[in-house]
């Protein structure tokens, strides 16, 4: 007869399991339920008198004698609801009130709960009303052992935006999660020109620039470029010339550059010299942006740089110096150095300068031939696919028909058809399709790596981070 | 300036606390206001004639977005809607966003955190502007 | 040895086979439970939409591989594009359509033949163009048909940016799925990969590309798999992503590093499961290396997805997903229970060698050995009826846990009617569907021994895109 309990006791024993967990399902539903309308009964009646006492600027005597409980669960949480969204006197009313209620008090000492969830929830609400006097406290929170909390803190630091706030917040940037740097720089930039004495400070504390410490300068250097912070130029000199990290260098040249005075341009010359190609990689990129004329010939020598950023990076400043950018670029597109030819005619293209050339095809004159012997240069540097596409798009006349020709002369000098050649290649490689078979291995195409290639409005690098920008896998050997 | 009481505005926003602070604003100050939730719900509303004297759109709200929105109007075949007076009211603050939302077609851009304040004085504005230049 | 104790120690090997099974889908449960409920209250606090509005969150490149979409493809991407992301790219690759996929998507986007290289890092059938946008951050790339691996591949050779996210076109994104399926990676640079939550939108109301209403659908085979997915994501994957052992993301949604990816070495073009069995090669890539890192799944990045809801259709994914399955455990055997991969060696490959490979077999098995015993007598009905009862009620007591925990975290059914559905069909599916799949699942077996019989020269599968927009 056991096995007949035994049964019975599995059966039992299951079918209560089931049935519980089904229970408990439902009734999770039912709870949340009963919650919500909980918490829409109460909302409907405080909301009204918070949004009438916005509108007045004066404390309603019903908020003022909402119990305490009430007037953490719901009050606070509409008084954040909107302080999140407005600024100005609205926003100064908000905070008022929520000191007068003591609210303030409250949360300051919930900061030190021991529930973590009640503590982010403290910090949070502290960032939004808890004001001057809210700064020091969140700088402990600063260093809690939770991450998502330390962040809360950083959040509601720059929230606050004081002057110690913002010091305290430049120390996380050394924060060892990603998201919490992130946040950080974010808010620093936010706070725009505050935030620039305290960077500083962080950047010349450390006068070794150790390693470890990287990650937050190279974050604090790349604010300091997009806040365009004029002050922090001597630092991010040294920073530039003396960072032993390759990118916190290259950070710094192009902050450098974002900054555009040219009286930095001696350091960025010193940079495109750098052993590491990124690092010449941003000071061509910070030449560009300077523009100073006097240095294109560094320029035209990065052209033809080994490794293919720099390149990319030297032909576009070149294309942002106005006219005389522009002849050194049609010089390289007629030089000896095949490389330099190959990123001269791409970054004539994507400038739209080529496209010009070939509307002055039939212009008498120097124009002319000034556009012919370019376009030519252009030909016999393999842009064909490009000029031949343009050949196709233009309306019938003269420079359709010189084009042609000069694209037909191509032809026969290369011994093959122009279309067979543009039909094998992948889309526009500007590198001659030879070349690409030397790779060997290496399955990267050295001209492909472009990220804007077609001409988008961005100027600004489209990956924040530099070590992104490294075209992955070795460039073609033998030069 | 004229005065504006009664100027009808159409507020596009998916966040019911934002809406809840415009409207609040701007129906004290005068103004008929009418709120949906999103882009689609806007241009069906005005795509059936009832053309506000102005619209404060959100960037951000689902099924259609308020650049969405922007280019629907300015593209659509009624002057009076080409012509609508639109301001957004967005959290995207980046030079990028606000470059890419004027040359949409917007007559002003206010970020959030707002004031009302400034808005309620923007609103004024272009609704003055567009009232100028449609009677000139 | 008797017949009667060889039968009767089958039994008893099928009944160890279940209590082991049973005990570690709990196990996997309590740290799901536990990882949810940590994330559902850390979510709270982590401003999304401040991310949202950050110069500072890394780019993300969209790739989404089209094959025959003409109908659909331009409200697909047209939904994409407004998803909430600071800068992203959307990539399409058109892989060899024979419809007019490409033109569709030239008119309705105003795309332009551009000069825009691909770096060649993957092996693709060849490109023929690019196209791009003077009005949308979006690119296509149109190229040969070489299958849905290839497309992907192609398009995240196309991709600008250092994140790479794959979705089937046909897949229906929540607003801030791209934010938060980034979010980890975000968070450190260590997550290589992230995986998204797949639900079921069939029965759901749709509008302009968004789910706009949550129901459950009135076809049973549908509603199973609302189970089925909730049973896998929630439970299994969530628990396999805290022990750094997940072996599947969807193929449907995930994101990776690009870079990372790239050495990986790209989908693979051989098999019929390259969603698995990429991210199995990914982990032993970075185990050999010795690197740490992490491969996580998120539970509320959600992708909603038409299953399919007949038999025949359903039949066949599930026969392709076992096949894949099976590939990906046989192509990695190696790491099976070797130290040197860490959880995913001796965890990840045993658990789906051990209840995903051959699970079908015991429990055919099972089906078989039973009834013998007692038509022979051997064992006593009661202790059958037992056996079966334990057996299967464990089975529920975990796919209704599974449901509890969506309607305690992360809640997305608003009607009381359809938690309770559900809960009852966690239920039923014991009685039918579940033992369909079983057969299916040990076809496939058959299917793919007899395919592999030459196993030293690992013969090509064919490879049909049209068959695979759907995957999970």
């Amino acid at each position: 007869m056991s096995s007949i309990s035994f049964i019975n006791l599995v059966t039992v024993v299951m079918a209560l399991l089931v049935m519980l967990m089904m229970a408990v399902t439902v009734s999770a539903k039912a709870v949340r339920y009963l919650r919500a309308s909980w918490y829409e009964r109460h909302y409907k009646r405080i909301e009204p008198a918070l949004e009438k006492s916005i509108l007045t600027g004066e404390n309603q005597p019903e908020l003022l004698q909402l119990p305490p409980w009430q007037r953490d669960l719901f009050l606070s949480r509409l008084i954040v609801e909107r302080i999140a969204l407005l600024r100005g006197s609205g926003q100064e009313f908000l905070m008022r009130l929520a000191a007068d209620l003591g609210l303030v008090d409250e949360y300051l000492k919930t900061l030190e709960s021991r529930r973590r969830w009640r503590r982010a929830r403290a910090g949070q609400s502290l960032g939004y009303f808890g004001g001057e006097r809210a700064v020091e406290p969140l700088g402990k929170l600063l260093s809690d052992e939770d991450e998502t909390i330390r962040a809360v803190a950083a959040r509601a630091l720059a929230r606050i935006g004081s002057d110690e706030a913002v010091r305290l917040l430049v120390r996380t940037l050394d924060d060892p999660s990603e998201l919490t740097r992130l946040r950080v720089a974010e808010n620093l930039e936010r706070l725009g020109q505050s935030a620039i004495g305290p960077l500083v400070d962080s950047l010349e504390d450390t006068v070794t620039l150790d390693a470890e410490r990287s990650h937050g300068q190279i974050t604090a250097v790349r604010v300091l470029g997009n806040l365009r912070a004029a002050g922090a130029r001597g630092v991010l000199r040294r920073v530039a010339c003396d960072g032993k990290e390759v990118d916190l260098r290259a950070q710094a040249m192009l902050a450098l550059g974002r900054i555009g005075d040219p009286e930095d341009v001696p350091v960025l010359l010193e940079g495109t010299k750098d052993g590491s190609w990124p690092v010449r990689a941003q000071a061509a990129n910070a030449l560009g942006m300077v523009g100073e004329v006097s240095t294109i010939p560094t320029l035209k020598d990065l052209a033809a740089d080994e490794e293919w950023w720099v390149r990319l990076n030297a032909c576009k400043a070149l294309a942002n110096m106005g006219p005389e950018g522009e002849k050194a670029l049609l010089e390289l597109l007629q030089g000896d150095d095949r490389y330099a030819r190959d990123r001269a005619a791409a970054t004539l293209e994507i400038q739209g300068i080529t496209r010009r050339m070939v509307r002055q095809l039939a212009k008498p004159g120097k124009r002319g031939e000034r556009a012919r012997t370019i376009v030519g240069a252009a030909i016999r540097s393999g842009a064909t696919k490009y000029l031949g596409g343009l050949a196709e798009a233009l309306p019938e006349g003269e420079e359709r028909r010189i084009l042609r020709e000069m694209l037909g002369a191509a032809e026969t000098v290369n011994g093959r058809p122009v279309g067979a050649e543009a039909e094998q290649m992948e889309p526009i490689g500007a590198e001659p399709k030879a070349e690409r078979e030397d790779a060997e291995s290496v399955k990267v195409e050295p001209t492909s790596a472009e990220p804007l290639a077609a001409g988008s409005a961005d100027v600004e690098p489209r990956r924040p981070e530099l070590e992104e920008q490294r075209p992955h896998g070795p460039q073609v050997g033998g030069r | 300036m004229d005065d504006f009481e009664g100027s009808s505005i159409l507020v596009a926003d998916d966040d019911r606390v934002v809406r809840r602070i415009v409207v609040a604003k701007l129906y004290g100050l005068g103004y008929e206001v009418t709120e949906v939730e999103d882009g689609r719900e806007a241009l069906d509303l005005l795509e059936d004639g009832e053309i506000p004297d102005l619209l404060i759109t959100d960037s951000n709200m689902p099924r259609m977005s308020g650049l969405q929105l922007v280019r629907a109007i300015r593209d659509s075949k009624s002057t009076d809607l080409v012509k609508l007076p639109i301001i957004m009211l967005t959290a995207r603050q980046s030079e990028r966003d606000v470059i890419e939302g004027l040359e949409t077609g917007l007559d002003d851009y206010v970020i959030k955190p707002f004031s009302p304040d400034e808005l309620a004085a923007r609103v004024r504005t272009a609704l003055w502007r567009s009232n100028r230049s449609s009677s000139a | 040895m008797s017949l009667e104790g060889l039968v009767l120690g089958l039994n008893y090997a099928v009944l160890v086979y279940f209590l082991l099974l049973n005990g570690f889908y709990l196990l996997l449960y309590a740290l799901s439970f536990v990882e949810i409920s940590r994330y559902a209250r850390r979510d709270a606090y982590t401003g999304l939409s401040e991310l949202f509005t950050s110069n500072y969150a890394p780019p993300v490149s969209l790739i989404v591989p089209a094959y025959n979409e003409e109908a659909t493809i331009a409200a697909s991407v047209r939904s994409f594009l407004a998803l909430r992301y600071p800068l992203f790219e959307i990539v399409v690759v058109n892989d060899g359509s024979k419809d007019r996929t490409v033109e569709v998507l030239r008119e309705e986007f105003g795309l332009s033949e551009s000069d825009q290289p691909v770096r060649v890092q993957l092996k693709t059938q060849p490109i023929r163009t690019v196209y791009t946008s003077p009005a949308e951050r979006m690119i296509l790339v149109d190229k040969e048909n070489g299958g849905k691996a290839d497309a992907l591949n192609a398009g995240i050779c196309a991709a600008n940016y250092p994140f790479v996210c794959c979705i089937d076109a046909d897949l229906i994104l929540e607003e801030d799925a791209l934010l938060r399926i980034a979010r980890p990676m975000i968070e450190s640079s260590r997550v290589v990969a992230c995986g998204g939550m797949i639900r079921v939108a069939n029965g759901c109301e749709v509008d302009s590309g968004r789910v706009a209403k949550i129901r459950t659908p009135r076809e049973p085979i549908a509603t199973f798999q609302i189970v089925e997915y909730l049973r896998a994501f929630l439970a299994g994957r969530t628990g396999f992503s805290v022990l750094n052992c997940l072996l599947i993301i969807s193929g449907a949604f995930g994101m990776f590093r690009r870079q990372d990816f790239i050495e990986a070495g790209g989908y693979a073009h051989d098999t019929v499961g390259e969603d698995m069995e990429v991210v199995t090669r990914i982990h032993r890539t970075l185990r050999e290396k010795g690197e740490p890192y992490r491969i996580s799944f998120v539970p509320d990045p959600v992708g909603w997805t038409e299953v399919p809801a007949n038999l025949r259709v359903l039949r066949r994914q599930r026969d392709r997903w076992h096949r894949g399955l099976m590939d990906t455990l046989l192509r990695h055997r190696k790491m099976l229970l070797n130290p040197r991969y860490g959880t995913v060696g001796m965890l990840a490959m045993p658990y789906f060698f051990l209840f995903e490979f051959l699970g079908p077999v015991v429990e055919i098995l099972g089906y078989v050995a039973v009834p013998l015993s007692l038509w022979f007598g051997f064992l006593d009905v009661e202790f059958a009826v037992a056996f079966f009862l334990a057996a299967v009620g464990l089975g529920t007591v975990i796919s209704v846990a599974a449901i509890f925990l969506e309607e305690l975290r992360l809640h997305r059914y608003p009607r009381w009617l359809d938690v309770v559905k559900l809960t009852l069909y966690s239920v039923l599916e014991n009685f039918g569907y579940r033992q369909l799949n079983t057969v299916w699942r040990a076809l496939a077996i058959i299917s793919f021994l007899r395919k592999n019989q030459s196993w030293g020269a690992m013969e090509r599968q064919g490879f049909d895109p049209a068959k695979t927009t759907k995957k999970s």
